[in-house]
């Protein structure tokens, strides 16, 4: 038979299978059109098919069992192991076999675990040690802990660990069932377990019902760590191959797990998923392959228990069901980076579920609401906090207020209650419990609030209170004309209703300090600071935590003007007013990062970092591990490392940084572009100009698509790819991407605002190398200008001035020269390391406008110094 | 079938068809307390048969198992021919498992290993889709959904081809086995 005929023979076959079999015959004749061998052929395979084929539809086992030759071998049963007496086989997990044990001499019954066949390779010798290893190192009620360990006389490896009783997971809550809020506390606890290990830096890797037992008591076990991975290990090449070993238990492994790709705590989470989802629906999200295809989504929980456990429907509202099933599809998501990052992100929002809240996984569903409102600028949590409470519910804020001043706390649940409402009328006009429509985009809402606020004169006070909110979070959009009017306004309408020394209007004025400080005007936001820290001296009965407030504003307006060593003081202040430790709000977070910031200014990295990861603790506690604030902060922490010159280093924090933000916000939000041109600054610095490039193409798409109120985080994109061009010596398009950043500046920020004069030094820049330079002259001029008004003490504006001072000495024009050059380099002098590269090109020029000037004892002078600090 | 792609992989390749015969043995086991019996003469074929054979690799999963079936088919038709030999030398009755296992005797007969290796090598010249198939199916446990990503056909087609494929290997297996019934018929009289 040859390959064409079969493909005949076989179709008649198919056709005639299904028919009753006394048709076979007549439907086989008719279909062979005479070829009477043909038809012998058919009727042998029907008859086959009809008495079926034993072995093939036997198990493989079956087959096994004929051909492989057991030699028997003596049992362990019985016997004695070190004080252990092997009872009964318990199982067969990884590479291990484990009993049920006695202890002989104290009593009392343990698991004892052998290394099968551990001659086979090192490899094996060796995992099965990383498992001791782990399990000793980890110690909770959990996860099952180790006692002793020894080897057989063979060279058999084997360890005693503590026996649990108790059945697997899913078989367990078969047999008890629950209701759906216990099996949630059921999940909870293994989640609980999981992040344990976590914390101590253990991935499980394996997990799965059979490897995690449940007693009677719904208390949970963790067993089998046997292919764990340490994330501190840098051995990822034997851990590589054993990822191997468990391709078998493929409906809980994570697609990252199965595709060979870097595993983390999210492959966990994964498995985690898979198992509430079996919990809950009795059944597997991607079936028992355990794959995850684009046609092939995950049904979601409630429908499946709609359809197939009717009776547990009516124990959650629709709404709770609808956020269950977020949950459990997001921990299921087979792209990492849309999954939970973390199982305690998962406890937490299990938590939220359990509690009424709404789930931290909601925002990354509303894409083009609640996200926005969120902290998308590292400096002014705080001020958008009511926004952020409202939205995703973080109440650990809120709560922690009522311990600080239970009157305050009162006042502001009473604001937050109100504006929660409000803010729920601006949602309003969609699904309420789908969320908002998907195009209704945040400015819209906010126009909408805004009418609402105006209709609100019969409430001053409510009033007052929505035209702050809506003012700060127009400010965070960036829509800062629009911000101003309603900030104004709120101020104004504090003022009357409540007087002018009540601590509102100074968290008014605050308010407006900030935004002047958005809009480069340093010095009125420098005013209005210091007003609003006045007004609550004055009125002595404001709080510590309202006094450091206002206190953190003024520092933050210090450190943008360049006052970095006033900015520090006034931060330290603050920061001594704040709730320490455990009680430590955003508040105190935010002024830790600020006093990072201004170390980072100053050259103390040491102080910064510290400062930073202060700052990144209190994130982490109060928004857990993948939160915008937390991207900023590893941000600054990837600064740090850059500054140092720990490249390596301060790539992992942006890429970190990156993911985060990219989970929040999607792939395709300026933030994650913003987070995309930190990284090429980086790349950048390394010299690796191409990737960089990309990147900035990438987030400039991402900007260019997104641009409503982001004018800003284009231009910067922008400033970037001018750089890189420059340093390429590509000048014409350095000096149109300079423009196009200097046009969007504009847009967005006041005339005078440092990065506008930051846009003119970079096209003096070009000029410079052009060697025209009376147009660097000209730019430089205007970047000096601007700087001096602004920040004149920053080390931007020194910089500037040593700039133009260059020009000037290209030009001949050596007393000018002098006059930018000498009080830059007495600033340089001061304020940075004696090796800047700043302060050395200082003492270059000095040297150079000093011997034009015919003065060679200071020419001589800046020589020597320039000499003594080293490399030529 | 099977291509080069490195050590590492190999390792992984060879960590993965012993775990799988592993846990085929022991589920043999299962129902023997007291008799353990160690499958590392058989692990050690199939570590020799893959070492030997000089391109492995693939990075899924599921050619992973498809890598696994084809050692199993390997290890286990081996495993028969030796057996086969055995017993046809020197008459010996060996016990064997399905003694423990009421209702298992259907096929413990080493010949019809053999009988469908010889059949399946068959079917792969006229159509190598549909050995891979049973290969597969048979020999690696793969479900109807796995099959279908692993030969990117619809799942229809793979219980469409299997139906007609094990009709024409039972077709095969019974000519075969036919042609030398008498050692079939002794063996069978032994239990």
């Amino acid at each position: 038979m040859d390959e064409v005929r079969w493909q005949a023979v076989q179709e008649v076959f198919s056709k005639a299978a299904d028919l009753p079999v006394k048709e076979h015959r007549a439907v086989v004749v008719a279909l062979c059109q005479g070829d009477e061998a043909m038809v012998a052929e058919v009727m042998d395979l029907l008859e086959e098919d009809g008495r079926g084929q034993p072995l093939l539809d036997a198990s493989i086992d079956q087959a096994a069992r004929a051909v492989l030759e057991f030699g028997p071998l003596p049992s362990l049963i019985e016997k004695q192991i070190g004080p252990y007496k092997l009872l009964r086989l318990l199982g067969e997990g990884g590479m291990g076999v484990v009993y049920l044990a006695e202890r002989t001499d104290i009593g009392g019954k343990v698991a004892i675990k052998l290394l099968r066949d551990a001659w086979l390779s090192p490899m094996r010798r060796q995992l099965f040690r990383v498992e001791q290893m782990t399990l000793a190192q980890l110690s909770h009620p959990s996860i099952a802990r180790i006692y002793d360990s020894n080897t057989l006389e063979d060279g058999t490896p084997w360890f005693v660990m503590e026996y649990a009783e108790g059945q697997p997971l899913t078989e367990h809550w078969q047999h008890r069932g629950g209701s759906v809020r216990e099996c949630l506390q059921l999940f909870r606890r293994v989640c609980v377990a999981v992040q344990y290990a976590h914390s101590h830096a253990v991935i499980h890797r394996d997990l799965k019902p059979s490897n995690i037992l449940a007693n009677e008591n719904g208390d949970v076990k963790l067993l089998d760590f046997g292919i764990a991975k340490h994330l501190d290990t840098g051995n990822a090449q034997s851990h590589q191959t054993i990822t191997g070993l468990r391709m078998m238990t493929l409906a809980y492994a994570a697609p990252e797990q199965m595709a060979g790709g870097a595993v983390g705590i999210y492959t966990d989470v994964y498995a985690l998923g898979v198992l509430l989802y079996e919990l809950l629906t009795g059944r597997l999200p991607y079936g028992s392959s355990g794959l995850a295809t684009q046609d092939r989504a995950a049904e979601k929980p409630s429908a499946v228990v709609r359809r197939e456990k009717p009776q547990w429907s009516a124990q959650l509202s629709r709404a709770e069901w609808a956020d269950l099933d977020v949950l459990v599809m997001k921990a299921v998501e087979p792209a990492v980076n849309h999954r939970y990052g973390a199982a305690d992100a998962l406890v937490r929002d299990v938590d939220a579920l359990l509690e009424g809240r709404p789930l931290e996984a909601r925002p990354a569903d509303w894409t083009y609401t609640a996200s926005k409102f969120l902290e998308r600028n590292r400096r002014s949590l705080s001020a958008l906090a009511a926004a952020v409470l409202v939205i995703v519910g973080t109440v650990a804020f809120y709560t922690l207020r009522v311990a600080e001043a239970r009157n305050a706390a009162l006042r502001e649940s009473a604001r937050t209650r109100r504006i929660q409402q409000f803010t729920e009328s601006l949602f309003d006009g969609g699904d309420k419990e789908a969320g908002p429509a998907l195009d209704l985009k945040a400015v819209d809402l906010l126009n909408r609030g805004r009418h609402e606020a105006e209709g609100l004169r019969s409430d001053p006070e409510m009033q007052s209170d929505l035209q702050a909110t809506l003012g700060e979070i127009y400010q965070k959009l960036g829509k800062l004309e629009l911000a101003d009017p309603l900030l104004t306004a709120s101020l104004e309408e504090r003022r009357q209703a409540f007087g002018e020394n009540d601590p509102r209007v100074a968290d008014s004025l605050v308010a407006m300090g900030m935004l002047r400080r958005e809009q480069g005007k340093l010095e009125d936001a420098e005013k209005l600071m210091r007003e609003g820290q006045r007004l609550l001296q004055s009125n002595g009965k404001a709080s510590p935590v309202e006094h450091a407030r206002a206190m953190l504003g003024l520092g933050a307006v210090l450190e943008t003007a360049g006052k970095y060593d006033e900015a520090r003081g006034v931060l330290e202040k603050a920061l001594a007013l704040q709730p320490q430790d455990a009680r430590a709000t955003t508040d105190t977070a935010e002024n830790l990062a600020e006093l990072g910031n201004v170390t980072f200014y100053k050259g103390s990295y040491d102080a910064s970092e510290s400062y930073n990861r202060k700052a990144l603790q209190i994130y982490i506690r109060m928004y857990g591990e993948e939160h915008p604030a937390v991207a900023q902060i590893l941000n600054n922490l990837g600064a740090i490392e850059n500054s140092r010159g720990n490249y390596a280093a301060s790539e992992g924090y942006y890429r970190h940084a990156l993911m985060i933000t990219e989970a929040w916000y999607g792939a395709d939000h300026p933030e994650t572009a913003a987070n995309l041109t930190a990284i090429a600054q980086q790349l950048s610095y390394e010299k690796r100009d191409t990737e960089a490039k990309a990147l900035l193409e990438r987030a400039l798409t991402i900007q260019k698509r997104g641009d409503d109120g982001m004018g800003g985080t284009v231009a910067s994109t922008l400033n970037q790819l001018g750089l890189l061009a420059y340093d390429a010596k590509q000048y014409d398009a350095a000096r149109g991407y300079f423009t196009e950043a200097m046009e969007r500046w504009r847009k967005t920020l006041s005339e005078q605002h440092p990065f506008i004069a930051i846009a003119y030094s970079n096209l003096g820049s070009v000029c410079l190398d052009q060697k025209d330079y009376r147009c660097a002259e000209r730019n430089y001029g205007e970047a000096v200008l601007r700087l001096d008004a602004s920040s004149k003490d920053s080390l931007n504006a020194v910089i500037a001035h040593l700039k133009l001072g260059r020009v000037l000495l290209r030009e001949r024009r050596f007393k000018d020269a002098e006059s930018q050059t000498l009080p830059a380099y007495q600033y340089l002098v001061k304020h940075v390391p004696a090796d800047n590269g700043f302060l050395r090109a200082s003492r270059k020029d000095l040297a150079a406008i000093y011997i034009g000037l015919r003065n060679s004892a200071k020419a001589t002078q800046f020589q020597a110094e320039l000499e003594l600090t080293g490399k030529p | 079938m099977i291509s080069a792609e490195g050590r590492d992989s190999f390792d992984e390749q060879f960590s993965l068809v012993y775990e799988e015969l592993r846990r085929l043995a022991a589920s043999v086991l299962r129902s023997e307390q007291n008799g353990r019996v160690t499958p590392t003469t058989l692990v050690h074929e199939a570590w020799l048969k893959l070492a030997h054979s000089p391109k492995v690799a693939e990075t899924s999963p599921l050619h992973f198992r498809r890598i696994a079936a084809r050692a199993m088919r390997q290890v286990l038709v081996e495993a028969a021919r030796r057996r086969n030999a055995v017993r046809r030398g020197s008459g010996e009755a060996l016990v064997t498992f399905d003694e423990c296992v009421p209702g298992m005797k259907a096929f413990s007969d080493p010949k019809d290993i053999l009988a469908l290796d010889g059949a399946l090598d068959r079917l792969s010249r006229i159509s190598a889709r549909q050995a891979k198939l049973v290969e597969g199916r048979f020999f690696g446990g793969l479900e109807v959904s796995e099959l279908a990503v692993l030969l990117d056909v619809s799942e229809a087609t793979v219980a469409r081809e299997w139906r007609s494929a094990r009709a024409w290997l039972a077709v095969e297996i019974r000519r075969v086995l036919h042609e030398e019934p008498s050692d079939n018929q002794v063996d069978v009289q032994a239990r």
